[in-house]
């Protein structure tokens, strides 16, 4: 399978996975990402230096990734490109702030506490926005986003971005088997090639947009989607928020 | 006598015309005629006829530059146009360009959403349309997992959301294996509205069309039955087309 095969496959798994995911796919769309973004802001306010604080914030991926049935394995190797750059976040931490601190009995440097806080909040942040959208499609965000009275042009921008993503992934599939069936045991493509490749596939991939704009205008689309799904906020939904809300709180300001 | 839906009067178009670098071909020139309710039109001819470029003019995907359109009355102009697309329904040659939505029973949704039919019968026009195609089995399917003669039956189904009265598709058997080629036939014969269908593969046109319009350099050479024009080897060819294999084996 080549990379972009593999792009592709997992492109479209995240989508069928955020239609079958169990019960918390059920959850209100709209309490998901409220949650989240509670939890988002409460990892983001722990303290500077706040290792230990930090540390016991990763309950809530935590336990909605075992509650969830949501294979933490799965999220790592679909994150494996963005991981690394959270990582970098606090590289250079330790060589900016060298103040010795104690912690848990060990002198160390302040930066290297506050690094490793900063990349524990960067991981357990991108964690935290991966269980929504492994767990909700993204027509029932944006129909979430627009009741939030997000513009419907910002919305209609973030669903044409992700299905241009996958129209873009399947053209680069076959301008690189077209390539490679003509370059057999070249490793990679030459670097005489990537001009010409790169700007096949974007040419293809915008006149296949096109086209796909066009059916959604032939089939009555005026700049709005419309999911027809109606989300109505159950008991379940509310308990979910409120116990989520509390516990976050409580993570964050009252666990000692 | 059945209602015209579709009136073409002396219509041409250039691509390209009016911009610095456009090429100035000359894609149609003087087409003229009319479509009644019902019937079912094979618009042939050899590549580059201008088969495809009508069908865009039809729906309103090219702008007109010479001549007038009419369906169902309304003549072809951009305040109609929503009106003209929902009477019309447009059948691209390659279905991954017309399916966009995740699953199928979403992208059949989509125009009667669009539409502003409530989600009941939004729901019910979906069923009825998977009914007419025969694709019940494939409602909660991902599009991508879909075989080519499974898309091209959801594509059709797509436009039959909406009811539309007329049809228009363009090369349907493109890339279909003669059991899907065989099922699409069915299909589209027990439709009841006009179709227009642009083709080359003649066989195909035969089995699903009484009436013919010959394309050739933009210009309608001839108008007729199909069983007719369909059997003229010595017109087909000098049209860059060849007999249809069934007539060519006799």
């Amino acid at each position: 399978m080549s990379k972009f095969d593999a792009a592709l496959s997992e492109f479209r798994s995240i989508d069928d996975t955020a239609r079958i995911s169990g019960w918390l796919g059920r959850i209100h769309p709209l309490v998901k990402l409220t949650v989240t973004l509670l939890y988002a802001v409460a990892v983001c306010s722990c303290g500077h230096y706040d290792l230990a604080g930090t540390v016991r914030m990763a309950a809530y991926p935590a336990v909605l990734f075992i509650l969830g049935e949501v294979p933490f394995g799965e999220a790592v190797r679909r994150l494996r490109i963005v991981l690394p750059l959270v990582l970098l976040l606090g590289v250079l931490e330790p060589f900016l702030d060298r103040t010795p601190v104690l912690f848990a009995g060990i002198t160390m440097r302040s930066g290297l506490l506050s690094g490793l806080a900063l990349v524990l909040k960067g991981l357990l942040t991108v964690f935290g926005a991966y269980l929504l959208i492994a767990t909700t499609t993204i027509e029932d965000l944006c129909t979430v986003l627009r009741k939030l009275h997000v513009p419907k042009e910002l919305v209609t921008v973030i669903l044409l971005i992700y299905r241009y993503l996958g129209i873009l992934l399947s053209e680069g599939r076959r301008v690189w088997q077209a390539y490679s069936l003509r370059a057999p045991g070249q490793k990679g493509v030459a670097a005489i090639a990537w001009g010409p490749l790169v700007g096949q596939m974007l040419l293809r991939s915008m006149d296949r947009a096109q086209r796909l704009y066009q059916s959604m205008q032939l089939r009555g689309f005026q700049g709005e989607f419309r999911s027809g799904k109606t989300w109505k906020i159950r008991g379940q939904d509310l308990i979910y928020l409120v116990l989520w809300s509390g516990v976050i709180l409580w993570m964050r300001f009252f666990w000692k | 006598m059945d209602a015209v839906l579709l009136e073409i009067k002396e219509l041409g178009f250039t691509y390209g015309a009016g911009t610095p670098g456009g090429s100035g071909k000359k894609a149609l020139r003087g087409i003229s005629c009319t479509a009644r309710a019902g019937e079912r039109i094979g618009l042939i001819g050899a590549n580059g006829a201008g088969k495809s470029t009508l069908l865009k003019l039809l729906v309103g995907l090219e702008d007109l530059q010479e001549g007038r359109i009419s369906v169902c009355g309304l003549p072809m102009e951009k305040k109609n146009l929503p009106q003209i697309r929902s009477s019309l329904g447009y059948v691209f040659q390659d279905s991954d360009s017309q399916l966009f939505m995740a699953r199928v029973e979403d992208d059949l949704a989509f125009a009667p959403r669009n539409y502003g039919f409530s989600e009941e019968e939004t729901q019910q026009r979906v069923q009825q349309a998977m009914q007419a195609v025969g694709i019940e089995n494939l409602a909660g399917r991902s599009i991508h997992k879909l075989s080519g003669g499974e898309k091209k039956l959801a594509a059709i189904a797509t436009i039959l959301t909406t009811d539309p009265q007329v049809i228009l598709m363009d090369e349907p058997s493109a890339a279909l294996d003669p059991k899907n080629r065989r099922n699409l036939i069915r299909v589209i014969n027990g439709l009841p509205q006009l179709k227009i269908l642009a083709s080359h593969d003649l066989d195909f046109i035969l089995d699903t069309c009484d009436r013919v319009l010959l394309l050739s350099a933009g210009q309608i050479v001839a108008d007729g039955p199909a069983r007719e024009i369909l059997r003229d080897r010595e017109l087909l060819e000098a049209n860059g087309l060849e007999l249809p294999l069934s007539y060519s084996r006799v």
